[in-house]
């Protein structure tokens, strides 16, 4: 059993800081989208164009983040979600998409933040930015509930400005960890094969990011017909990306890896009628999250912001098809997850190194 | 599988030619500067290693 996991205060703290950072975020992201979608005309336009400016250019923000480290991209991101948010509710700026791409930079910025926070204090741990990027599962099924109810934009938008104070700590949990350290680059993150040229490495994890971004879509969940039920789905997805990285920490990046992938896959494709079982294979499968960003840092630890934008522009390419065709029938569904599975199996076991000893 | 004319077709529903080219070509050179960025990170780093 590996000795790497541990619960350093600093780092551990801005893991949460970040969970909470990066659920209120969530929140006013789809509180907002909700809202729109609300209107016909915008039913599928809306969440394509997040999609594509949310998603992708955080490899752009995030590079930018890597090289001027002293701009706080998270306080940054918060402002500009407000504001977007109160442009939404009283259309301050003029035209029709205005407020949803200052909105999708202002998200972009937040992750960011808590992508560079989180992998650079965490010395190669896993849990660290697994903590923060569960939080993201929380506030999506949050902000859905929150469009349905009286809640006017203004107030999400003060909501979302409460996460400021939580950026500031989180920055000077960092500042500590960095002078403590003296190396602020992420070379804890050792995870990659090194027999395999290092673009090849990052263009497969970005492949198994898009693959699981396409099934996370193609999921059979006719049990999901009510509002608990759907709150339940998200929490075992928020819940399976943490302890993906955390059970990863404590027994290693492959074998979690590996096994998460291969046990998801029954409970996924016998669970479209029985909630337990399905909510079991969701957890499995969002297990592997922080372990495609992990290898993708492994490539890249100088840039750890560049790095957190490949797995975005992953979920993109993923998600786009869904706007355009989907498997109708359970059984083609079925056979695609279990096609898939298997491929990012093969590409897991290609890309993440054996001798894990050699991780900091 | 997806008829791409009729795809296009209702994107055009919603958003002005102009809109959706302006989509699409963000995204596709935001994708290409990353990968040159990425590939440049990794000659640096190898480099530094070498």
């Amino acid at each position: 059993m590996k000795k790497r996991f541990s619960l350093s205060l600093p780092g551990m703290a801005s893991g949460w800081l970040y969970f909470y950072i990066h659920f209120v975020t969530e929140v006013i992201c789809f509180y907002c989208l909700s809202r729109a979608v609300g209107d016909s005309a915008f039913l599928w336009i809306f969440p394509l164009i997040y999609d594509a400016l949310a998603f992708v250019p955080h490899s752009l923000i995030g590079y930018l983040s890597d090289k001027f480290p002293k701009i706080s991209f998270g306080i940054i991101g918060v402002l500009m979600m407000a504001f977007a948010g109160l442009d939404f509710g009283f259309s301050i700026l003029p035209g029709r998409y205005t407020a949803l791409v200052i909105l999708c930079l202002g998200n972009a910025a937040v992750h960011i933040s808590g992508a560079e926070n989180t992998l650079r204090i965490s010395r190669g741990r896993l849990s660290h930015s697994a903590v923060f990027v569960s939080g993201g599962s929380f506030g999506v099924i949050s902000g859905r509930l929150l469009a349905k109810t009286f809640v006017p934009h203004w107030a999400v938008s003060l909501l979302v400005l409460t996460a400021v104070p939580f950026i500031i700590l989180a920055d000077m949990y960092r500042k500590e960890s960095v002078k403590d350290n003296k190396d602020s680059a992420c070379t804890g993150f050792n995870y990659a094969s090194d027999k395999l040229p290092a673009m090849l490495v990052l263009l497969l994890a970005v492949t198994v990011v898009a693959v699981r971004g396409y099934m996370g879509y193609g999921i059979p969940t006719s049990w999901n017909k009510t509002i608990v039920q759907n709150v339940l789905l998200y929490c075992a997805m928020g819940i399976g990306k943490a302890s993906g990285g955390i059970l990863a920490d404590i027994f290693g990046v492959k074998r979690i890896a590996m096994l998460s992938a291969t046990l998801a896959l029954p409970f996924l494709l016998f669970g479209d009628k029985v909630m337990g079982v399905s909510l079991i294979g969701v957890m499995l499968f969002s297990m592997t999250m922080s372990i495609t960003l992990a290898l993708i840092v492994s490539v890249l630890p100088d840039t750890p912001g560049l790095a957190f934008g490949f797995t975005t522009i992953g979920l993109f390419i993923g998600t786009a098809p869904i706007f355009f065709f989907r498997f109708t029938t359970v059984l083609s569904n079925c056979v695609v997850i279990a096609v898939l599975t298997v491929l990012c199996l093969v590409a897991m076991q290609i890309i993440i190194r054996k001798d894990e000893k050699k991780n900091a | 599988m997806p008829d791409f004319k009729i795809l296009v077709n209702s994107l055009l529903l919603h958003l002005t030619r102009t809109e959706l080219t302006v989509l699409s070509v963000t995204v596709a050179v935001i994708i290409a500067i990353s990968l040159v960025l990425a590939a440049k990170e990794i000659k640096k780093r190898r480099d530094k290693n070498a």
